[in-house]
């Protein structure tokens, strides 16, 4: 058995467990999704190849073509390279493998024809750890009569865990406030649930302390509010540490452009002149939880 | 023996007709209220304000809000304008060179910052200091400026809006959410014949408020105020509503009224050396109108607005209507040519008389009449009779017309919804006659000496905040 | 004498006693039945709020329990109906709430329409429009057989414009009615377009304010159809007319062909000119500035304050302007635009 020999740059396993574990933490708590590529050499069995040579030509045909936001290592056995794309679905690492399976069959410098074969795994939530990832992957690859430019998928962990919601709705007119209510509370949004709170006034809004809280929170009010104007809320939130997890709709009768103005400027999501459509205001909740997981 | 008899029946005749005329006048003033409210009862005024809620139909304002000294109160207001329902507004915060925190506190509060703009001059004012503009309300400005009375600060305000109309609020009021929109209402719908709008003010203590807002109506113990709020709504049933009805208007208060600014403007805005300056523009205005022969008004609006603080001590009432008087007085003395002048219109010739009359020659007649009362009673008999008259023309002059006041505010608007308040309200009325009418009929009575004597100086009003003591979050 | 007159001042005060006293009793008869009102409008409101929303949004089936039965519980309705018209659109619910007020509500209006009372005809008058009840149409013309007050008059013109544009036309002719512009506004904002474009035809036979409020429901409107149409007015001699339509140019905010406009840089009215030098603003700056500089030397405070901010606006802007600085002797000017160069600095 050859020692296995590895190019000088690459990352190795052990090295890139560490920073596996924060990536994953990061990329969940910011939404993200991480998706992993795993890739084999499928040897022909006829011919006598030079391992450590074929080793080095593929470490440096991956390295020349992956995006500069990737991350590239081997494992310790030699025999597989991973690759962890961040804010990238399986979409992405499908169109990646298609490339460059394409480059390496055109290419004819390598010197013998190599093939490989790849597994890829998409993460969206924090059940999976480095080891787990690494041993699935293997043992994934390691049925040798796959095919060449074979592609597998691990699909168990591409499920983001429910994540709750806090919704404030701050509406003075009870008929509509309950409607409100209604509405938010009967929204189907995937991955999320909405835990929904009405209030009158903005005092007894900011009184509630539920603001305060680290979730993701939605904030459907208006711009003028009796005790505590929406614009004053609007401020005092947007001045809070961490206070992306906000997300501001703010209602208005004003159809004036510089009302508009003035809230965008002072930071909401969304400005909403009344009347509106319910359905559209759905849709656009929903739009903006969409945007949370790609 | 012989002098005294003619001229205790001379004076009892002159009282005695003057109560009479007085009386009949009131009378008609408060039918034609009755009449006009009648009209208006229950009608649903949700569909107007909904409407001019865009700012498509309504027309855009400047707040000015002059503050001296009212780091308690000042907060206060600018939540409750901040709270308006109107489409277009600036609020236009002016420091009068304050010698408590007022500057600080409102800087703070807003999260003001410096910023450098270009002042159009159209009224010499004071100095500027500086100008800033907040953090958190982009329509929110604040002007320092060397101290120079509550007029110059005013001009200075006008000096920086830049809005057509502007709307003069005391920094110790607090607005309904609406009241800008009903006050503008005669001025939209009038395309702008009605070049200024008063609205009708009411009093807040006993009030529970809130960063700006009034959440529960209640009637005030403290019986001082009890009488001003009935006297409040006097002046407005026997008085504002009907005059206002012929452009008659000689008064809107300053507490929250509205006028165009081209006019003001043009009428010089507030003049900072008289002590009514808002009875000065006003009047101002009204000449104005007549000497460029246009067709345009002024109005009071009946909707109650605006919510003030009465004072509750008689030392700080006496202070306030002592110099209400003198500066009434000063007024309608500046322009006393207008009166009975036919050039001026009905302004000269039914308003100023009646002002002359009614409000500003009354309270010594009155007073007059108080007195003759007590002499009769140590003189004997033969003046009973004339005494008793005059007693019975004071009940209804006193006790009717309020009385009559109070169940016709509870029958039209209803602001004290609670039945006791009601009762309460009727019990003081009975005994107004007795004390509080006296009382300030002296205080003018001192006005008037104090304006012969030329003596002006402010009466500084000692207030407590408004809103109850709590902390804003 | 004085005795005939003590005893007739007694009576009089007694009378006005007894009157007043009765009037009380009035007062608390009435709150205590406002009361009731409230109370079984309220119960209804707590009850139904939630089936009328299922009903509205949810395709739920009707159910009759929601039919009123008297005054409080049509309140009830009309609390429930303004909230979700003031805060919600939506062409199904509409159409739901105008099927059932012209089935249920009808009778109330109807009877409301011929009240003595002229508030409670107002009110009438305001449901039937928001509603769109229209089948009170009739009801409503039979109004105007009536003596009918201007506010009323207002209202029927609304009803007709919603239910009637033809009628509406014709009935805004009616020279007795005249109206503010706000209120003309008002109603041709509701308009079909082409009812509305009607208006532009014969423009100059309308009163002033129906000229200026038409040319200001084009512009609110933001519609590419009335650029011609306000472009033609800008020939007219009226110079109120000729002001709007510049400022309506300038709302709508498109602008094809500078030339049109370059006369009005010399007109003998600041405030033309001042929309001038706003209208540059959609012009790109090669093409406007001549006529902005000239403009920035205007004799006036409004227009030279203008013309220097459409100019800094643009992204070659504050140089042209320190150009000018450099170069010009019009102390005024300079003064302008080394005001707006400060102010356009110091807000970044």
């Amino acid at each position: 058995m050859n020692e296995v020999i590895f190019a000088k740059d690459i990352m190795l396993e052990q090295d890139v467990k560490k920073y596996f574990e924060i990536m994953l933490e990061s990329a969940i708590r910011s939404h993200m999704t991480i998706t992993t590529i795993f890739l084999k050499c499928v040897h022909s069995t006829s011919s006598e190849v030079n391992h450590s040579n074929v080793n080095t030509q593929i470490t440096d045909f991956l390295t020349e073509n992956i995006r500069k936001t990737d991350l590239l290592f081997q494992l310790a056995d030699g025999e597989h390279w991973g690759i962890i794309f961040l804010q990238s679905s399986d979409v992405e690492a499908n169109a990646f493998l298609k490339r460059i399976f394409h480059l390496l069959k055109k290419d004819s410098t390598l010197e013998s024809r190599v093939a490989l074969k790849a597994s890829i795994t998409e993460i969206r939530n924090n059940q999976i750890n480095f080891e787990i990832l690494v041993e699935k992957n293997k043992a994934l690859l390691a049925d040798n009569n796959q095919q060449q430019w074979w592609i597998e998928q691990i699909e168990d962990y591409r499920l983001q865990s429910i994540e709750l919601v806090k919704v404030s709705i701050i509406e003075q007119n009870a008929i509509f406030r309950k409607v409100l209510e209604t509405t938010l509370n009967s929204m189907d949004i995937a991955n999320f649930t909405f835990d929904v709170t009405a209030y009158e006034d903005g005092y007894s809004f900011l009184q509630s302390n539920t603001y305060q809280s680290g979730h993701l929170h939605l904030i459907i009010m208006n711009d003028i509010l009796p005790r505590n104007n929406g614009l004053e809320i609007l401020h005092s939130l947007r001045t809070m540490p961490n206070e992306k997890r906000f997300l501001i709709y703010m209602m208005s009768e004003r159809n004036s452009e510089i009302a508009a103005l003035n809230a965008y400027e002072g930071g909401v999501d969304e400005f909403i002149v009344k009347p509106f459509n319910l359905r559209l205001l759905e849709a656009k909740i929903k739009r903006t939880f969409a945007r949370y997981w790609l | 023996m012989k002098i005294l008899h003619y001229s205790m029946l001379f004076f009892g005749g002159v009282i005695v007709f003057y109560m009479l005329f007085v009386i009949v006048s009131y009378c008609t003033m408060l039918i034609i209220a009755m009449l006009d409210l009648r009209k208006r009862y229950r009608l649903d005024p949700s569909e107007y304000d909904d409407a001019h809620i865009d700012a498509f139909y309504s027309k855009p304002v400047s707040l000015l809000v002059p503050a001296y000294n009212e780091e308690v109160g000042v907060v206060d207001t600018v939540y409750s304008l901040l709270n308006l329902r109107y489409p277009q507004t600036e609020i236009i915060i002016i420091n009068d060179g304050s010698t408590d925190n007022t500057l600080q506190t409102v800087i703070k509060h807003f999260q003001m910052k410096p910023v450098n703009k270009i002042i159009k001059t159209n009224i010499h004012t004071k100095q500027v200091i500086q100008i800033y503009e907040s953090e958190i309300y982009m329509n929110c400005i604040l002007v320092d400026k060397v101290n120079g009375g509550k007029a110059d600060a005013l001009n200075v305000g006008i000096n920086v809006s830049q809005y057509p109309y502007f709307c003069s609020i005391d920094g110790d009021s607090i607005l309904d959410e609406k009241a800008l929109l009903r006050v503008m209402k005669p001025i939209v719908l009038s395309d702008g014949e009605v070049i200024a709008a008063g609205g009708n003010i009411r009093i807040a203590n006993g009030a529970k408020m809130q960063l700006g807002s009034i959440y529960d109506m209640r009637l005030p113990s403290n019986y001082l105020v009890i009488m001003q709020i009935i006297e409040y709504l006097r002046a407005f049933l026997m008085g504002r509503i009907a005059l206002s009805k012929f452009n008659l208007v000689l008064i809107i208060s300053g507490a929250f009224s509205v006028f165009s600014k081209k006019w003001a403007v043009e009428a010089g805005g507030y003049s900072t050396n008289i002590i009514g300056e808002d009875m000065e523009l006003v009047v101002n205005i009204h000449r104005l109108i007549k000497e460029k022969k246009e067709n345009k008004r002024i109005e009071f609006v009946p909707d109650p607005v605006c919510w003030t603080e009465a004072p509750h001590t008689l030392s700080v009432l006496r202070n306030q209507r002592r110099r209400w008087h003198q500066g009434m007085f000063e007024s309608l003395w500046k322009h006393k040519k207008m009166t009975l002048n036919p050039r001026y219109g009905l302004i000269g010739m039914v308003s100023f008389p009646y002002f002359w009359l009614v409000e500003c020659l009354g309270p010594v007649v009155e007073l007059g009449g108080y007195i003759y009362i007590i002499i009769a009673f140590f003189l004997g008999q033969i003046y009973y009779e004339m005494a008793i008259l005059l007693l019975l023309l004071f009940v209804i002059y006193g006790v009717i017309f309020s009385v009559a006041s109070v169940l016709f505010e509870a029958w039209s608007m209803n602001t004290y919804p609670r039945k006791r308040d009601l009762l309460r309200m009727i019990t003081l009325a009975f005994t107004e006659i007795f004390w509080y009418r006296p009382l300030t009929l002296l205080w003018r009575c001192e006005g008037l000496i104090r304006f012969v004597r030329r003596k002006s100086e402010w009466g500084n009003m000692k207030r407590v905040g408004i809103a109850e003591k709590e902390k804003s979050v | 004498m004085i005795d005939l007159s003590l005893d007739f001042l007694l009576s009089v005060i007694a009378i006005l006693f007894i009157v007043l006293c009765g009037f009380m009793m009035y007062i608390f008869y009435q709150r205590q039945s406002e009361v009731r009102f409230k109370k079984s409008r309220d119960i209804y409101l707590k009850d139904y709020s939630q089936l009328w929303y299922e009903y509205l949004f949810n395709n739920e089936i009707f159910s009759v329990v929601l039919i009123p039965r008297g005054k409080p519980q049509v309140q009830a309705i009309e609390m429930i109906f303004s909230s979700y018209l003031k805060n919600i659109t939506n062409d199904d619910m509409r159409w739901k709430m105008k099927n059932f007020s012209n089935q249920y509500l009808k009778t109330f209006y109807e009877n409301d329409l011929m009240n003595k009372r002229w508030s409670i005809r107002m009110n009438a008058l305001y449901r039937i429009a928001d509603l769109q009840l229209d089948e009170l149409l009739d009801a409503c013309k039979k109004l105007e057989t009536t003596k009918y007050s201007k506010e009323e008059f207002f209202q029927l013109l609304k009803i007709y414009s919603l239910f009637q544009p033809e009628l509406f036309i014709q009935k805004i002719k009616v020279p007795n009615a005249n109206y503010s512009e706000s209120e003309y506004r008002r109603l041709f904002v509701l308009l079909e377009e082409d009812t509305f474009m009607r208006f532009f035809d014969e423009f100059t036979s309308w009163s002033m304010s129906i000229q200026f409020a038409v040319i200001d429901t084009a512009a609110a409107k933001k519609n590419m159809k009335y650029i011609e149409k306000l472009e033609q007015l800008l020939t007219n001699e009226n110079d109120e007319i000729k002001i709007r339509a510049l400022k309506g140019l300038f709302e709508i905010g498109v602008i094809e062909n500078i030339n049109p406009y370059i006369p009005f840089v010399t007109s003998h009215l600041w405030e033309v000119r001042l929309m001038v030098g706003k209208i540059f603003k959609y012009v790109p700056l090669s093409y406007s500035y001549p006529y902005l500089e000239q403009l920035l030397q205007d004799e006036n405070w409004w227009v030279r304050s203008q013309a220097a901010k459409t100019i800094a606006e643009d992204r070659d802007g504050l140089e042209k302007l320190k150009e000018f600085i450099s170069y010009s002797t019009d102390h005024y000017a300079v003064e302008m635009a080394q005001e707006t160069i400060m102010r356009k600095q110091g807000t970044r």
